[in-house]
C-alpha cells in the first residue's frame, strides 16, 4: 500500500486517506471483497488520528466504495462499472490541476498539445 | 453529540499578584485530541496541572466528566515527576496498586530493551517519558493531559510514544490534550489546536480548517495594506508574511502566490504574532 | 500508598533503634573503660533526648522523602484525596511515636517512675507536643533546617502560652497577680496531684489543637503552588483557631484550677 500523507497540503488529511485508497482501488492493489485495514492499523501506520482515518471510512462507506458488516471490518466493493468510473474521475481532476497549473505559468493550450506531441514522438518514452 | 469530558469555567489563576489564567473558558469533548501551543510560560502547563488536580484554581471551576474521574485522567507532566530512587518494578507496582490496574502492559517498555531493575533517576529522558507513558495508559485513562516531553525524544521513542497515544485514542476514544512546541511527526493528527496568550485562548479552530485560514507570501516587496497579514517576518531580503484569515477571493485580487503552510508553521506565526501585538502594545 | 508510607517509616523507625542502642553500648563502654558500672542516669537522659529528637523528625518528615525524590507533583496525581493523603502520611508515624513512647514508659518504670518528678511529666508533653506540632510544621518549608526551627519556635511559643494559661487560672483562682503566682510552692506542687494534673494535660492538649486542625483544614488546599501560599492558608486558619483554643484552655484552667488556703 502506497500511502503518504502530505502535512502541507491543505487537502484535510481524510480527503487524502480517501484519494489514497482509491488510487489502490485503482493500481489492483485493493481487490472487490478486500478487507480494509483497521482503523487502528491505519492510524498508526499513516500517523493519524483514529477520528480523522474513521472519516474517511465512512465517507467511501457513504460513496459506495465499502461495507462495513459489523465486526469483521470494511470490506472494499468496486461495482463493475464504478471502477472505470473512478478512474475518469480522478484523471480528470489530476488533468485539470495540471491544465490550471499550464496556464498560470503562461502556456497556451497549443503550447501543450506540442508539448505532448514532442513527448510522444521522444525514442525514450515507449 | 459529545459530552464534554472536561470543561472549566471562567477559571483564574495565579498566585503573588501575577495572573496567569484569566476566566479561561474551554470545553473539551470526548475522544478529541487538541495541541495547546503557546509562547514559554504562558501558561500550558499551569493548565493542564488544574486539569489533573495538581493545582487548584483561584477562582472558577472545572468540571469533570464521570469519565474523567481522577483514576482515568492520565497526566505527564513536563518534569516527568515520579520516586527518582525507585527501581522500574517498584514504580510500576506502586503505580498498578494506586490506580487499581488490573494488567500492566510492558510491551513499550520492552520494545526499549529495558531491565525493571534500573532505577529511574538512572534513565534517559526518553525512557523516563515512555516508562510514565506506560504507567499512565495503564490506567486506561479517558484523558490524557500531555505536556511538552515530546521534543525531549529520540525520534525512535518519539515514534513509539505517537503510536502508543494513536492507538490508546482509537480503542478508549480517549481525548488527548498535549502541549507541543515541536509538531514533526504530529503535523496532521491533532484536530484542534488552542494557542494561548495573556491568560486566555486567543486561537481555538479544527486544524482542518486552519489549513485554508491560514496562507504564507515570500516576497521581496511589503505588501499591499489590504491583505490581511497576522505575522511577519521582515528582517532579510526576502520577507515572509503570514495572512490570516485567508479568502479565497484574495488570490484573484492579488497575484500573489499564496503558499499552503503545516501546522508547525501556522503556531509559529500565531505565537510571533503575539509576540509583535505585546511589542506594539 | 500504605506500603509504602509504612515501609519508609519502618527505615527510619530501625534507624532510630539502631540510634538508641549504639548510645546505650557507648555508654556502657565508656562506663567500663573507666570502671563504673552502668550510670543509668546518663541514660535516661540520653534516651530523653533521643526520644524528642525522634519525636520531632517523625513530624516534620512525612513529605520529605517524596520532596526529595521529586515525587510530589506525580503524588498529587494519585486517586486519592487530599485528606486520605494526610492520613496515610499520619498513621505509620504515630504508630511509631506511640512505640517509641511505650519503650520509654517500659525503661522508665524499670528504673522507677519519680525518678525526675516534674520534669517527667512536663517530659512526657513536651514529647507529644513536638510531635504534633511538627507534624502541623511538615509543608512548611522544602528546607528540613527551615522547618527544624520553625517548629522549635512554634514548640517554644506553645510552651510559653499553656504556662500562661496555667498560671492565669491559678492566679485567678487564688485572687494572687500573675507575677508572684511563680513564688508558690502550690503552683509547683500543682502537677503532682490527679486535679493539677488534669488540669495540665487538658489545657497542653487544648492548645495543641490549632497547629493540626489548621494543617488538616490548610491541607485541603495543598497543591504546588509556591510554599508560601500554603503557609499564609495554613495562618489564615490557625490564628482564629489559637484564639479560640486559648479562650477555652483559659476557661479550663480557671474552673478546674484548685484554690489554696493561704496563710
Amino acid at each position: 500500500m502506497n500511502l503518504t500523507i502530505d502535512a502541507k497540503s491543505p487537502l484535510p488529511a481524510y480527503q487524502q486517506v480517501i484519494q489514497a485508497i482509491k488510487l489502490e482501488v485503482l493500481s489492483g492493489g485493493l481487490c472487490d471483497g478486500d478487507l480494509l485495514p483497521s482503523i487502528r492499523d491505519l492510524a498508526k501506520l499513516l500517523k493519524l488520528n483514529p477520528n480523522t482515518v474513521a472519516k474517511a471510512y465512512y465517507a467511501l462507506e457513504a460513496e459506495g466504495f465499502s461495507e462495513n458488516r459489523s465486526g469483521s471490518g470494511s470490506r472494499v466493493r468496486v461495482p463493475a462499472g464504478r471502477r472505470d468510473a473512478l478512474r475518469q474521475a480522478m484523471f480528470e481532476n489530476e488533468l485539470k490541476n495540471f491544465l490550471e497549473k499550464a496556464v498560470s505559468l503562461g502556456f497556451s493550450l497549443e503550447d501543450i498539445q506540442q508539448f505532448i506531441e514532442r513527448i510522444k514522438n521522444e525514442p525514450s518514452h515507449r | 453529540m459529545n459530552q464534554a469530558i472536561v470543561e472549566t469555567r471562567e477559571l483564574s489563576f495565579g498566585f503573588s499578584r501575577k495572573k496567569v489564567l484569566d476566566e479561561l473558558c474551554v470545553s473539551f469533548p470526548e475522544s478529541e485530541w487538541a495541541v495547546i501551543a503557546g509562547r514559554n510560560g504562558v501558561g500550558k502547563s499551569t493548565l493542564l496541572r488544574l486539569l489533573a488536580g495538581v493545582l487548584f484554581p483561584k477562582s472558577g471551576t472545572i468540571v469533570r466528566a464521570e469519565a474523567a474521574r481522577q483514576e482515568k485522567i492520565g497526566f505527564i507532566s513536563d518534569t516527568l515527576s515520579l520516586f527518582e530512587d525507585w527501581t522500574v518494578e517498584r514504580a510500576i507496582a506502586f503505580h498498578c496498586r494506586a490506580f487499581a490496574v488490573d494488567r500492566f502492559d510492558d510491551r513499550l517498555f520492552t520494545r526499549l530493551g529495558l531491565g525493571q531493575t534500573v532505577r529511574i533517576k538512572n534513565l534517559s529522558a526518553g525512557e523516563r517519558a515512555i516508562l510514565h507513558l506506560s504507567l499512565v495508559l495503564s490506567q486506561q485513562p479517558s484523558l490524557l493531559l500531555i505536556d511538552e516531553v515530546m521534543h525531549m525524544l529520540d525520534p525512535y521513542i518519539r515514534d513509539l510514544f505517537i503510536e502508543a497515544l494513536i492507538e490508546h485514542m482509537a480503542a478508549k476514544r480517549a481525548t488527548v490534550l498535549t502541549v507541543n512546541h515541536t509538531f514533526s511527526e504530529i503535523e496532521k493528527i491533532p484536530e484542534r489546536l488552542l494557542v494561548m496568550d495573556g491568560g486566555r485562548f486567543v486561537v481555538d479552530e479544527p486544524t482542518e480548517a486552519l489549513g485554508g485560514l491560514m496562507k504564507k507570501v515570500i516576497s521581496r516587496e511589503p505588501l499591499p495594506e489590504a491583505l490581511p497579514c497576522f505575522f511577519k517576518k521582515t528582517d532579510g531580503i526576502y520577507k515572509e508574511y503570514y495572512i490570516y484569515p485567508f479568502r479565497e477571493e484574495l488570490r484573484a485580487e492579488h497575484g500573489l502566490e499564496f503558499q499552503d503552510i503545516a501546522l508547525a508553521e501556522i503556531v509559529k506565526a500565531f505565537i510571533g504574532g503575539g509576540y509583535e501585538q505585546k511589542r506594539m502594545a | 500508598m500504605n506500603r509504602k508510607e509504612w515501609r519508609e517509616v519502618g527505615k527510619q523507625f530501625l534507624y532510630f533503634i539502631l540510634l538508641i542502642v549504639g548510645i546505650a553500648l557507648l555508654i556502657g563502654v565508656i562506663d567500663l573503660i573507666q570502671g563504673r558500672s552502668f550510670e543509668s542516669e546518663k541514660f535516661i537522659i540520653m534516651l530523653g533526648l533521643w526520644m524528642l529528637t525522634a519525636s520531632m523528625f517523625l513530624g516534620l518528615s512525612p513529605f520529605a522523602m517524596d520532596s526529595k525524590q521529586k515525587g510530589m507533583e506525580y503524588l498529587l496525581t494519585l486517586p486519592l484525596s487530599r485528606r486520605r493523603l494526610l492520613f496515610v502520611k499520619l498513621l505509620p508515624r504515630l504508630a511509631a511515636f506511640v512505640f517509641f513512647y511505650c519503650l520509654f514508659l517500659l525503661l522508665y518504670q524499670i528504673q522507677g517512675q519519680e525518678v525526675f518528678g516534674n520534669l517527667y511529666i512536663f517530659f512526657q508533653l513536651a514529647y507529644f507536643a513536638l510531635f504534633f506540632i511538627s507534624f502541623s510544621l511538615a509543608s512548611s518549608d522544602e528546607n528540613f533546617i527551615v522547618q527544624f526551627f520553625s517548629a522549635a519556635m512554634a514548640f517554644l511559643g506553645y510552651w510559653v502560652l499553656s504556662f500562661f494559661t496555667l498560671a492565669s487560672g491559678f492566679a485567678w483562682r487564688n485572687h494572687l497577680s500573675l507575677a508572684v503566682v511563680w513564688r508558690f510552692d502550690a503552683f509547683d506542687d500543682l502537677f503532682h496531684e490527679p486535679r493539677g494534673m488534669a488540669v495540665t494535660i487538658a489545657v497542653f492538649s487544648i492548645l495543641l489543637v490549632p497547629f493540626v486542625a489548621s494543617y488538616f483544614l490548610a491541607f485541603k488546599k495543598f497543591d504546588l503552588k509556591p510554599v508560601r501560599s500554603f503557609n499564609r492558608l495554613q495562618l489564615l486558619f490557625f490564628l482564629p483557631l489559637l484564639l479560640l483554643a486559648l479562650m477555652i484552655a483559659l476557661t479550663v484552667s480557671v474552673l478546674m484550677q484548685k484554690t489554696f488556703m493561704l496563710n
